[in-house]
């Protein structure tokens, strides 16, 4: 059997359950939900306070200059689900259930990422959608909407979702799935997702987040939602989780070795 | 009711039935990398359309040599052909012609019956319909069609078993491995089970290898058995020939568990010279003799003389118990517990 017919058919279970699973959905729309409120609510003012005073900030709108870091929050905490999907799986006996089909590995695996990923895509729109109520409008339009869902999406599923499904696969336990979910929040507060960088004040954070790879995908959907396309910047990005998935790749292969005995 | 199921082949099995065994295993050992040595050189041959018991206590190897033969354990070393394939070179051909009902029910609990059937079939390469046709014939099989639409979370644990086996059968594989069937059910339903998988046999013709931990089922449903115990095949034939090897009837003398430790061995002096084998298993003392009735009363004035009466005393035919206990000088019973002590 080729690679892709199962793929689908594991990519096609996860979606019909997803539904089954409100507990999923609300966990990763709800915080970043919250979080665009209450950051909305809170620095409605900033823009205007940093152009006062003589500085420069890309739009006037906070809930716009947000807007890519919710999305991208939302995408990164949705895929983080994949790995507990995969411990849950192992724990009620059906991961051995696939694996005894005649079903590779790698089937199994980018059926629950394609699975989570298409999930965060609409989960992203639906932020993006809540945008737009508080005048956070894409100056690239629809397509740019789109292509940055779509850098958001893919980053997610080759970074932090690979990344947690092999922890998945290596230590077969919850606990330690979700016991690395902290670092990914601090992935995506390392970046200039809520604030730009002129005005964060420690050099060190700035270098920080000049080294974070999330910060090239922060970037490249800040261009898409305030100027254009810029080709260097999307480059950029594509690049970061070009990277990503090779390293991710390897790394699973390496793994892939833990899950027969 | 399976005279009924479409047995057109899945896409990638096997259309003829291969001259020869149906599982070959060869000087098999597996140590995982704690170092735990699991199995230490099983070799036993499956005829086709044979059922065949791999019996033991927790511990002793079934799991893991179940395990090498479902191509989710990799072999340390040794050889193992399953329908002419070797499991370790080839295992997704393996896979193709196998099904395999794990010992812990190995079901999506999201999924409703119907969907986990239908989603296991397409994944053996089933079409759409003819999945969709066999999972109804399944789930009428194995009466749970009443239940079919419900999710499998909300099933109990031998309807979980029993979908469980349903998808084992969704490709009608040639060569069924059945782990520890029966764990953990009540019973009714366990009889349930043995029924079914009878049927099964009857009508599909599969070769089923299965291990048990319970003596009882393996005499029921095995043509031949192996005893396993820690890692190795001390006793392998049908159950019948296992249990005429152990003479005539024996009888047990219980010493019950208020008796001192010492007295089942001093019983066993006692009677030395007055049966053909003597066995201590804890508190009991099996007395191997030809004619069991005659012998009672010298045996028992040979206990009163040294003191050790037994609390009671009963004559018995010989169990594949008692076969066990010839080849490994324990009660089953007494080897699980020496595992659960363990773990």
């Amino acid at each position: 059997m080729s690679l892709w017919r199962p793929t689908w058919l594991l990519t096609r279970r996860a979606l019909i359950q997803f539904p089954r699973l409100p507990a999923v959905l609300a966990f990763s729309l709800v915080p970043p939900l919250i979080q665009f409120l209450l950051f909305g609510a809170i620095f409605e003012n900033l823009p205007d306070q940093i152009t006062r005073a003589g500085g420069s900030f890309p739009t006037q709108n906070y809930y716009e200059y947000i807007a890519p870091a919710i999305v991208f929050f939302v995408c990164v905490l949705g895929i983080a689900n994949a790995g507990v999907a995969l411990v849950n799986d192992y724990q009620n006996g059906y991961f051995n259930k696939i694996l005894l089909a005649p079903v590779s590995m790698w089937a199994i695996l980018l059926g629950r990422l394609i699975s989570d990923g298409l999930r965060i895509y609409v989960q992203g729109a639906f932020m993006l959608g809540l945008a737009l109520l508080f005048k956070a409008e894409p100056a690239t339009g629809l397509p740019g909407a789109l292509l940055m869902l779509a850098i958001a999406s893919l980053f997610a599923i080759f970074s932090v979702g690979i990344i947690v499904a092999n922890v998945a696969l290596k230590t077969k336990d919850a606990q330690a799935v979700q016991a690395i979910f902290p670092l990914f929040f601090i992935l995506i507060f390392l970046t200039t997702a809520f604030m730009p960088e002129q005005s964060i004040g420690s050099e060190l954070v700035r270098n920080i987040i000049k080294g974070n790879p999330a910060e090239y995908i922060v970037r490249a959907m800040h261009s898409l939602m305030f100027t254009g396309y810029d080709a260097q910047d999307i480059g950029m990005a594509f690049a970061v989780i070009g990277g990503f998935a090779v390293v991710g790749i390897l790394l699973t292969r390496f793994n892939y070795r833990s899950v027969y005995k | 009711m399976w005279a009924v199921v479409d047995a057109s082949p899945p896409p990638g099995s096997a259309t003829a039935d291969a001259p020869g065994d149906a599982i070959v295993v060869e000087d098999l050992r597996k140590t995982y990398p704690s170092g735990t040595e699991a199995v230490k050189g099983v070799s036993f041959r499956v005829t086709r359309g044979e059922i065949y018991g791999i019996v033991g206590p927790n511990g002793a190897g079934k799991s893991t040599t179940i395990g090498v033969l479902g191509t989710l354990v990799k072999p340390t070393s040794g050889r193992a052909l399953v329908d002419g394939v070797d499991v370790a070179r080839d295992p997704m051909t393996v896979r193709k012609r196998i099904g395999f009902a794990m010992q812990e029910a190995g079901v999506d609990d999201l999924a409703t019956g119907r969907e986990f059937l239908i989603l296991q079939g397409r994944l053996y390469g089933l079409s759409k319909d003819l999945a969709g046709k066999r999972a109804d014939q399944l789930l009428r099989l194995f009466e749970l069609e009443a239940a079919g639409d419900q999710r499998i979370k909300a099933y109990s644990g031998g309807m979980k078993r029993r979908i469980d086996l349903a998808a084992a059968l969704i490709h009608l594989p040639k060569i069924l491995f059945l782990d520890e069937p029966t764990e953990g059910l009540d019973p009714r339903s366990r009889q349930a089970l043995w029924a079914t998988l009878k049927r099964l046999r009857e009508r599909l013709h599969a070769t089923v290898l299965l291990s048990t931990h319970y003596m009882e089922e393996a005499d029921r449903l095995c043509d031949r058995i192996a005893i396993i115990d820690q890692g190795r095949i001390v006793a392998e034939d049908t159950p019948a020939k296992l249990k005429a090897g152990m003479g005539g009837q024996s009888i047990v003398l219980d010493y019950g568990s208020a008796t001192d430790a010492t007295t089942p061995l001093r019983a066993e002096r006692a009677l030395a010279g007055l049966a053909q084998r003597i066995q201590r298993s804890g508190t009991e003392v099996v007395v191997y003799v030809a004619e069991p009735a005659e012998a009672t009363p010298r045996i028992l004035k040979a206990l009163d003389k040294a003191g050790v009466p037994p609390a009671s005393l009963r004559i018995q035919h010989p169990t594949l118990d008692d076969v066990y206990l010839k080849y490994t000088g324990r009660k089953l019973e007494q080897a699980e517990e020496k595992t659960a002590v363990k773990a």
